[in-house]
């Protein structure tokens, strides 16, 4: 499990979406890896987090009809899931 | 100003991702608009990183004491995007003063004071649920914020969701969203080396 939050951490510092200098990045987003883990159930389940992560918590102008945006999103959601094997939720 | 020098307002020199200089370069754009041209160390000088340009609407405040419109004063201590103009009355703010004065017997000073002040505050429309916890987390108290933003130096920035607003003062950074709020803090305390203390905010000298 604790290879499973320093994996999603990793995947949320590079992604970096306010754009804070990558030192402060590492501490940036940690606060909501508790959240997606609840949500990496399903691809849109974690969309869905993640989106409310950037509209609701962090405030920056997500569009969910930006098409940018959405691309954006569908690779960290990848990303995530990509990275989620058995052994690191036990 | 010489034949070399960019035709722009200010020069902002980035090192270490951070504001090191800010050069009042000329007088283009009056007190409409500041011309920027950040020079970013850090990238390689070949790159479109390197050198960016932009602009930003000046921001003028009146203030009832001494000015700092003159060129030598913006050459001084240059703050992109503002100015402190004295003994200069904004045409909406003449006229309430006009309309207030009327029924006060003249009385208007402490009348625009207020409104000045209240206009500043409008600037900053709060913080986000994230600017919150990180500005308790890094022990930025309001008062640090609002001083970062009031006296702090301004850069526009596009980020990865829209544009930003990042105030700089001292080793301390306020970043702060299209819609006015502030979405992030932090400063350039590196901590111990497990990370504690990381962005915590720098007292101001």
């Amino acid at each position: 499990m604790k290879q499973m939050i320093e994996k999603i951490n990793d995947i949320l510092t590079e992604w970096n979406p306010i754009g804070v200098p990558e030192s402060i990045a590492t501490e940036e987003y940690k606060g909501y890896v508790p959240l997606i883990l609840k949500s990496i159930g399903s691809q849109k389940q974690l969309i869905n987090c993640l989106e409310y992560i950037l509209v609701n918590e962090i405030g920056v102008d997500y569009d969910p009809n930006n098409e940018i945006h959405i691309k954006d999103l569908q690779q960290v959601c990848n990303k995530i899931m990509g990275n989620i094997s058995a052994g690191d939720l036990e | 100003m010489s034949a070399e020098s960019p035709d722009n307002e200010y020069r902002v020199l980035i090192k270490d991702g951070q504001i090191q200089s800010v050069e009042y370069v000329s007088d283009k754009g009056g007190d409409e608009v500041d011309y920027i041209t950040e020079i970013n160390v850090d990238k390689p000088a070949v790159s479109s990183d390197y050198a960016t340009q932009y602009s930003l609407a000046v921001e003028v405040e009146y203030t009832p004491g001494p000015g700092n419109n003159s060129e030598k004063a913006q050459k001084e201590k240059p703050t992109p995007g503002y100015r402190e103009i004295h003994r200069k009355t904004h045409t909406d703010l003449a006229a309430y003063e006009f309309l207030v004065g009327i029924f006060t017997g003249g009385q208007t000073k402490m009348t625009t004071t207020v409104i000045l002040r209240s206009a500043a505050q409008k600037t900053l429309q709060g913080f986000t649920k994230h600017a919150i916890q990180r500005a308790i987390e890094r022990g930025f108290t309001t008062d640090n914020v609002l001083k970062i933003i009031k006296e702090g130096t301004p850069t526009q920035a596009i980020g990865r969701f829209g544009s930003q607003t990042r105030y700089t003062l001292g080793k301390n950074t306020v970043v702060v969203n299209s819609q006015g709020k502030v979405v992030t803090v932090y400063s350039t305390a590196s901590g111990t080396a497990k990370g504690l203390g990381k962005g915590d905010f720098i007292p101001f000298d």
